[in-house]
């Protein structure tokens, strides 16, 4: 077998060879996946390009603080009504929500409403433009003795309604409510009085809805008859506390 | 001259190969060269351009959770917005009723007297007295104009004077409770209605059919000027002569007897429909909870509110506002 031997063919084949694949080596191996790289992170830095600067981070920043500002704003008004206009009964335990509406009823509500009334429904001696009641105030507040889950919803309505006076006025007249019951109100007065009485019932201290107001009869002597429910809000009752179990027989 | 070449071939041939390695490795080593510069010049482009998109990546991140804190932030507002729309809205609605009612006695000529008010669903219900028909067609014509209601209609119409004829009948009593009249007849037991006998009205006694009422105590006054019309002084019913003689002879008294004045007009009943109903508003978070079936709390007293004493002498006021200006 012949020797291999170097002849110059062979070393320009050679060189030729090499001098090519290098750098075409070099470059697919090497520059292209640098370049891909580039490209890459370039599209990334495109992707998002809406959220560098300080520019679109204050504007964020601005959106949370109104954000913010609205809730407490709004939130602060509710914190309002309910210290002014709601009592606490509270549904992260039932059993004191009942405690606490009882007690509402018997002992906070009832001198409210008798004050109120007092203030604004008078006596129609020597002042002609009142509204004069024509009965006696009360309220529907249900209390069952079983305090068992007795508070429940998010919302409890409290019908306000007048039952006659008793026979035998102050003045020996004898007469008779021509409202009665039923969650219904009925005042006698001229009509700027029966009107203004109605519209007292917003400056009440717990929340009222005045409903069907009609006027029968000639002034001076209007009667105004009108249905007033008291709406009270429960605190936590999106989250109540566990159901209070019912009381059994006792055992020895 | 011939150049002659004595040397051996692979001499020349040694000489070739060594040039074309020579320039072969030249050649390489430059063109590697050039490769790894052009290699290393790509580095700080990609570490830049790397930091680059880090930085974007972290900003948006950020940006992403001041977004999602605002957005929880605000999907707590439409709750207690809505609780705090409906006790504004509540506000509103308990003088909705007061305010259209106002609004209407200020579109309502001062010829007409109204006995009665109310609102059904979209209807407004009205009762009243007219003097006239002219007054009541001008009424109609202002109404027509007023801006809360539309469809005004006027019902039947009865025949004019019929029901105030002095010739007998029973008619209700209207407008005023009858414990009232019974303070001004003197009767000391709520007079339900009266009688019309040969032009003059008498009181009959609630509970008794046949006229058998009591009449123990002399009249204070006559009855207020006729439901108080309106700019008008009461009618000549007080303390006239034989205003409260009673029935009958001595003995047992059957009635109380009132002058009787002829009222002229009549009694008209409306009815129209609300342009924009008054809808109370609801509360919110599902259906409120009447709070149990058993028991009740005792009422509270009222104010001291007596019925209106004194004033029997009282001049027929105006029975609703005057009216403003109709238009023209």
């Amino acid at each position: 077998m012949p020797a291999f031997r170097l002849t110059p063919i062979v070393i320009i084949i050679v060189g030729s060879l090499l001098c090519i694949g290098a750098p075409v080596g070099i470059y697919f191996g090497v520059i292209k996946n640098t370049q891909q790289k580039i490209a890459d992170q370039q599209a990334i830095v495109d992707a998002n390009q809406k959220y560098v600067g300080p520019g679109p981070l204050m504007t964020a920043q601005r959106a949370l603080e109104t954000a913010k500002t609205q809730l407490v704003q709004t939130q602060g008004e509710w914190d309002f009504i309910m210290r002014t206009k709601n009592p606490k009964i509270d549904m992260s335990d039932r059993f004191t929500a009942w405690e606490q509406y009882w007690k509402e009823l018997g002992y906070t509500l009832a001198p409210m409403v008798n004050k109120f009334w007092l203030r604004n429904v008078r006596s129609a001696k020597g002042h002609a433009d009142v509204a004069v009641p024509l009965g006696v105030l009360s309220y529907d507040g249900k209390v069952s003795p079983d305090p068992n889950n007795f508070v429940s919803g998010s919302i409890l309505t409290i019908p306000l309604s007048m039952t006659a006076w008793p026979q035998g006025g102050a003045n020996g007249q004898s007469f008779t409510s021509s409202g009665g019951g039923g969650g219904s109100i009925s005042v006698m007065g001229t009509f700027d009085a029966d009107l203004r009485n109605v519209g007292e019932w917003n400056k009440f201290s717990r929340i009222v809805k005045i409903d069907g107001l009609s006027l029968s009869g000639y002034s001076p002597f209007i009667t105004a008859t009108y249905n007033a429910t008291i709406y009270e809000f429960l605190t936590n009752a999106d989250k109540p506390g566990p159901a209070v179990p019912s009381g059994g027989a006792a055992t020895k | 001259m011939l150049r002659i070449n004595l040397l051996p071939a692979y001499v020349a041939q040694r000489r070739v190969r060594r040039a074309l390695t020579s320039a072969f490795t030249i050649a390489f080593v430059c063109i590697v060269a050039l490769m790894v510069v052009w290699a290393a010049s790509l580095q700080p482009t990609l570490a830049k351009v790397t930091q680059q998109a880090t930085d974007a990546v972290a900003a948006k991140a950020k940006i992403d959770d001041l977004t999602k804190q605002a957005t929880d932030v605000q999907g707590q507002l439409p709750a207690i917005q809505a609780k705090v729309k409906f006790i504004k809205d509540l506000d509103d609605y308990n003088v909705a009723y007061a305010k259209l009612y106002r609004r209407i006695a200020q579109w309502t000529s001062p010829r007409i007297l109204y006995s009665s008010l109310s609102v059904s669903g979209t209807t407004l219900s009205i009762e009243g007295y007219t003097p006239s028909l002219q007054d009541l067609a001008q009424y109609m014509l202002i109404m027509y104009n007023q801006p809360d209601i539309k469809g005004l209609t006027i019902d039947g119409i009865p025949s004019m004077y019929s029901e105030y004829k002095p010739s007998g009948g029973t008619y209700p009593l209207k407008g005023l409770p009858p414990g009232y009249i019974a303070r001004f007849t003197g009767a000391s037991v709520p007079v339900a209605s009266y009688t019309v006998v040969n032009g003059v009205v008498t009181a009959i006694n609630e509970s008794s059919s046949s006229g058998g009422g009591q009449t123990s105590q002399p009249a204070m006054g006559g009855m207020p000027g006729q439901m108080g019309m309106p700019g008008q002084m009461g009618m000549p019913t007080m303390g006239g002569a034989g205003a409260f003689t009673p029935a009958g002879g001595g003995g047992a008294q059957s009635a109380m007897k009132i002058p009787y004045t002829p009222r002229l007009g009549f009694d008209f009943k409306a009815t129209a429909v609300l342009k924009a109903p008054i809808t109370a508003p609801t509360p919110p978070g599902g259906a409120p909870s009447s709070g149990g079936s058993e028991g009740g709390m005792p009422g509270m007293p009222g104010g001291p509110g007596m019925m209106p004493g004194g004033p029997g002498m009282m001049p027929g006021g105006p029975g609703m506002p005057p009216g403003g200006p109709g238009k023209a």
